[in-house]
């Protein structure tokens, strides 16, 4: 009976599973990983996780704010402003996100050189508001689309006609009360997708761009710390394993910093996944 | 004529943790056709699923007669009903596929091989030379065309062309179930009439055994005047709620034959102060609609609605009742329109500003037709009153003062904190009224305001607005319960919109 | 679809011209910047007897420079210089001598890569979406035909600690294992795997590239499980009812009587006709049509980040990445604006397939 009852909430027993791979992970290097390697990877972990906390934060805020703003000023008839908005909007989406966070990057990197923008959580900031910026239209889009189903119902009509304002409708009615699973499954799969991009950005920038963005300005992430020397070689010696299956043993000893940070990464990303099809399952979104 | 043999089935429906149906015994008549009264939501529409097979999902944990539902489903019986059976479901728009035409859709499957399609589809568009049907058959199901009318016809001819294979075999014997659920909903009465008598002239036939779930008490006194041969082989039956429990219980059919025989509209008030005039000419869609005195539309006359009068607006299903309930309340635009409200004259080009500052919650309001959709369903009871322009925020003893107008006491009390989704069809409705009617607005339409609600639940509503008449408001109805409301409202004030 | 097409061509025109704007407003900042410093340094660097890579020389140029300029850190100055003969050095346009401007050669050399880009984006685009097709069928059907997936099926055996036997528990021990590892390979950045591979083939060739746009980054498993959802969305719906009652086809084994064939796993155009599977897959595809749009430029931005990651000259994210290191700003601009409009094309060609779809089944063509 515990078995179906966890097994009818996969979203909590992925979260589960996280949890306990993490804590292993941790335990593990905990015992075998030398003490600055362990702090590098938890500094780098808390920054990702923090970054990509952030970006999901402040998706919500801009895609809750433009998914309403633009259906009420659609309703009040401001075609002008409605139009110029829907238009720049579109404009971000057909920026490939990768492009665009690395042009707010150079950006960023001119304000680190002016000085002026000073301190880690400041940067860990504006980096993940560049990040939002790319990712809170898939919020936008949803906040629209579920004002957009229940307007087209008698929901939002049969409230108008009983003098209910249109903002507690939008904002309280179908966004609050109906809507937050749905937005929550959208934040979870934005902070994957926050926490694949930063990371990414963060390994192109630390093996490409050395020269031009000193990746000791910004906060190390778990992409950054992966783009090591150091760890760059333990991920190669992965590859040895095809040829030299009795290798396998070596990888968790000698080579568990570059392991340490593509498990939590990838693991990290695996499980967010899980996690929403999960939710999607459980609450029939 | 023997009594019948009953098909005796005991289900147990869930969803996750919740259970929707619980009944111990529901009874199907055999060979007989049973009329299926009850309040919506109640759980007609899943027990009926249940019964034909189509629970086996992953939606759904469903135990019928202690079986689960996937072993229910390959039992030879269930097997033999869903050879030879059909299930006409409610919502028509939701029911046909968007990707394939109505043709295609009607010749799909084991439909392929009936040779009645001609007959059946003239039968049911019989009398309406505007629409023929062979036209519609290469058009794909869409929200807007064709109608709700057209597309719930459709579902009927599949249903007749699967009752004639049927009926080919000759084999009475042969487990079947034809099963209607609220067939006629989107159709007015002539229609409604049209279909249950292509049902009762196939069961003259050869006797099969049918249900069909309806909310229309008329069809007793239709039945009772067009169909006096079938006395015996019609059983009308009412699922209802019994301190918390499921049951299937007889509906006596002169407890509404009798209630109607005592019904007289009230006397119209002669000094009722005019609240609203709508001009008889209105533009909407590139169709003429005339507001008239008579069926046909050859006496046009203005829409005056009385301070303190009900009035009853009628109309065949897809005229546009809805549609001019929605210009009147601001709603909808159109490309002519008139109105006198109060002291205003309001046209297509009134500005919204109007309606939000003057009209909407203050001197006028609309209770839709569809509780499930007009209400918030994850507000509770009292967050439902929540955000109306009273003078103050609602008190929780305001509420349950509301709430009592409709619901006993107790029960008042019960779901004051309970979520919407979580109350039956006809407390939704109920709920969904007294939104409404809370607002004490000058003039109230109501949009089929007994949809959903069992007989006893009609009764109290209809009090509750005769009440509500005296004390002076003025009330405009849309419904197709013509034998109720023809009970309830003089002939001065009935209209007829038409096109 | 006019108003699309128009909203597309603007768009594409605004960014166009947004582009050339930052483009004029960098080159003449660059320019005068330019012009400046060299002015200023003009006088110091044509003197023949000094040589400033000569420590001597150094330290007399600096004592010279306080004595005539007092007042004026003549660090600085020698650090310009530094700079400026470093420059010289490792600056491209500095070393063949040639203007920072781009050269009908240097946008023939971008064409090519920008024409390869495209072709392994296209190639990609149809890989995944067959193989997210396959994948999504795969899983949908396995769900209807119950059972749970491997991982699910060992929690309950644990949770339940019910019996089971030796060799069902190894082979659900293996399969979980095997969605392990799967899973792992699907949701690693392209440039773990490469890496990983790295030496151990050639990890700079097309066709590694198109593998590993494939199968990492999430995007097979993205769009599968988009698709996924839907079919199941689409299998809650009421037609599928009616077309139960019509008695079309409705079991869920693999080539079984009343089932699918196996074959719908490899074949796209295979329909399953007669079977309720076939409605309710067409159309979870024809809502999976406007998802293509961000499918597509989720793509993109996996292509450039394989690109980038690995270093793979020759390549037009590795270009990007080298230009943005040189500041050659003006083909940064270039090779930015080719990916926003093969964004803009392929949102273009969705939303011409939308039109066409949606036109037809609204009874209008």
């Amino acid at each position: 009976m515990k078995g179906e009852k966890l097994a009818a909430r996969p979203d909590l027993v992925w979260l589960l599973v996280w949890l306990a791979g993490m804590g292993v992970l941790l335990l593990w290097d905990l015992a075998f990983l030398n003490n600055p390697a362990l702090k590098r990877l938890l500094n780098a972990l808390f920054n990702t996780l923090a970054a990509g906390l952030t970006v999901v934060v402040l998706a919500l805020l801009l895609g809750w704010a433009c998914g309403a703003g633009l259906y009420l000023l659609e309703r009040r008839g401001r075609k002008g402003v409605y139009l110029t908005m829907t238009f720049l909007l579109n404009i971000v989406r057909s920026v490939p996100q990768i492009v665009g966070i690395l042009a707010g990057y150079i950006v960023l990197t001119l304000l680190i050189e002016r000085e002026v923008l000073v301190g880690s959580a400041a940067l860990l900031f504006w980096m993940s508001a560049i990040v939002a910026v790319f990712v809170f239209l898939d919020i936008a889009d949803l906040v629209r689309g579920r004002i957009a189903q229940f307007a087209a119902l008698d929901f939002y009509p049969a409230m108008l006609c009983c003098g209910v304002s249109e903002a507690r409708i939008v904002n309280v009615e179908i966004l609050w009360k109906n809507s937050r699973a749905h937005l929550l499954h959208a934040m979870i799969a934005v902070f994957g997708m926050a926490v694949f991009l930063q990371c990414s950005i963060d390994f192109i920038l630390s093996v490409g761009l050395s020269t031009e963005v000193s990746a000791s300005n910004f906060p190390a992430t778990l992409g950054g710390l992966l783009a090591t020397m150091d760890s760059k070689q333990d991920i190669l010696a992965v590859g040895t394993i095809l040829t030299d299956p009795a290798y396998t043993p070596q990888l968790f000893f000698r080579h568990l910093q570059g392991l340490s940070v593509a498990f939590a990464l990838i693991f990290t990303l695996l499980c967010i996944h899980t996690i929403t099809a999960g939710f999607v399952r459980r609450r029939r979104l | 004529m023997n009594s019948p043999r009953e098909l005796s089935f005991s289900i147990r429906i869930r969803a996750g943790n919740r259970t929707l149906v619980d009944i111990p015994d529901y009874s199907l008549p055999e060979r007989r056709l049973m009329i299926l009264f009850g309040e919506s939501g109640i759980g007609k529409s899943l027990i009926n699923r249940a019964v034909y097979g189509l629970l086996d999902g992953d939606e759904f944990q469903a135990t019928i007669n202690g079986q689960d539902a996937a072993s229910y489903t390959s039992t030879p019986w269930v097997r033999s009903v869903q050879e030879n059976g059909f299930f006409v479901f409610q919502e028509p728009s939701t029911h046909l596929y968007p990707l394939l035409t109505l043709g295609e859709q009607l010749r799909e499957g084991s439909l392929k091989d009936s040779v009645s399609e001609d007959a059946i589809l003239g039968e049911l568009w019989s009398g309406t030379p505007t629409a023929r049907p062979s036209s519609l058959l290469g058009v794909y199901p869409k929200p807007y065309r064709p109608s709700g009318g057209e597309k719930q016809r459709m579902l009927l001819a599949m249903a007749f062309k699967k009752i004639d294979l049927f009926l080919a075999r000759g084999e009475a014997e042969l487990p079947s179930l034809f099963l209607f659920d609220e067939p006629t909903g989107s159709l007015d009465n002539r229609f409604r009439d049209i279909v249950l008598s292509m049902l009762f002239d196939r069961y003259r036939r050869m006797a099969f055994t049918g249900v069909v779930v309806s909310h229309d008490y008329s069809l007793i006194s239709m039945i009772r005047k067009e169909h006096k041969d079938l006395a015996e082989a019609v059983v009308f039956r009412e699922l209802a709620l019994e301190k918390s429990a499921l049951v299937l219980r007889k509906f006596e059919p002169e407890t509404y034959l009798g209630w109607l025989s005592v019904q007289h509209p009230p006397p119209r008030s002669p000094g009722g102060r005019q609240i609203a005039r709508i001009e008889s000419d209105v533009g909407v869609f590139h169709r003429t609609l005339t507001i008239a005195r008579d069926r046909e539309g050859s006496v046009p006359a203005p829409l005056v609605l009385n301070q303190g009068a009900m009035t009853y607006l009628k109309a065949p299903s897809g005229t546009g009742k809805t549609t001019l309930a929605k210009m009147m309340i601001g709603l909808l635009r159109g490309e002519r329109f008139s109105m006198t409200l109060g002291g205003d004259t309001v046209g297509v080009g009134t500005r919204e500003e109007f309606w939000r500052k003057r009209v909407w919650g203050k001197s006028m309001t609309m209770v839709f037709q569809h509780a499930d959709e007009a209400l918030n369903p994850r507000s509770t009871v009292f967050d439902t009153f929540k955000g109306l322009p009273t003078e103050s925020m609602p008190t929780r003893d305001w509420v349950r003062r509301t709430l009592h107008e409709l619901f006993e006491p107790d029960m008042a009390d019960e779901i004051l904190e309970r979520e919407v989704s979580n109350l039956s069809g006809g407390q939704k409705q109920r709920l969904n009224l007294l939104r409404g009617l809370s607002l004490e607005t000058g003039l109230i339409i109501l949009d089929e305001p007994l949809n959903g609600l069992d007989f006893e639940s009609s009764i109290r509503v209809l009090d509750l607005l005769r009440e509500r008449q005296q004390r002076g408001n003025s009330i405009l109805v849309i419904s197709h319960n013509e034998e109720i409301f023809d009970s309830q409202v003089g002939d001065e004030g009935i209209y007829y919109l038409v096109q | 679809m006019r108003s699309k097409v128009i909203e597309h061509g603007l768009s594409v025109f605004c960014v166009g011209l947004l582009f050339l704007a930052a483009l004029w407003w960098y080159s003449s900042m660059q320019s005068d910047s330019r012009a400046q410093r060299d002015e200023a340094l003009a006088p110091f660097l044509s003197l023949d007897s000094v040589d400033l890579s000569n420590p001597y020389h150094r330290e007399l140029f600096r004592e010279t420079a306080e004595t005539f300029f007092p007042g004026q850190p003549s660090d600085s100055l020698l650090g310009a210089i530094d700079s400026y003969r470093a420059e010289r050095f490792t600056n491209r346009e500095y070393k063949s001598g040639v203007e920072r401007t781009m050269t009908g050669a240097d946008l023939a050399r971008l064409g090519g890569m920008y024409l390869q880009f495209v072709a392994v984006y296209l190639v990609t685009l149809l890989l995944t979406s067959v193989a997210a097709r396959s994948l999504a069928v795969l899983t949908f059907v396995s769900a209807k035909q119950g059972g749970g997936s491997a991982p699910t099926r060992l929690l309950r055996l644990v949770l339940e600690r019910r019996g089971a036997d030796g060799r069902m528990l190894l082979r659900l021990l293996l399969r979980a294992a095997g969605s392990a590892v799967a899973g792992f390979i699907l949701f690693s950045p392209a440039y773990v795997v490469a890496y990983a591979l790295k030496g151990r083939i050639d990890t700079g060739s097309i066709l590694f590239m198109i593998l590993l746009a494939v199968f990492t980054n999430g995007v097979l498993i993205n769009y599968a499980t988009r698709f996924f959802n839907l079919l199941t969305a689409e299998s809650r719906k009421g037609y599928v009812d009616t077309a139960r009652v019509k008695n079309l086809r409705a079991g869920w084994g693999w080539n079984s009587p009343h089932g699918l064939p196996l074959r719908l796993l490899w074949r796209p155009r295979e329909f399953a006709t007669g079977h309720i599977f076939q409605q309710i897959y067409l159309q979870a595809r024809f809502q999976l049509v406007p998802a293509l749009k961000e499918h597509a430029s989720f793509l993109i931005t996996g292509l450039i980040i394989i690109e980038m990651a690995l270093n793979i000259q020759g390549h037009l994210g590795y270009e990007l990445l080298q230009n943005i290191l040189y500041r050659r700003y003006d083909v940064v601009v270039t090779i930015l604006f080719g990916m926003f409009l093969l964004v803009k094309l392929t949102e273009l060609a969705v939303d011409w397939r939308v039109h066409l779809v949606t036109r037809r089944f609204a009874n209008e063509g």
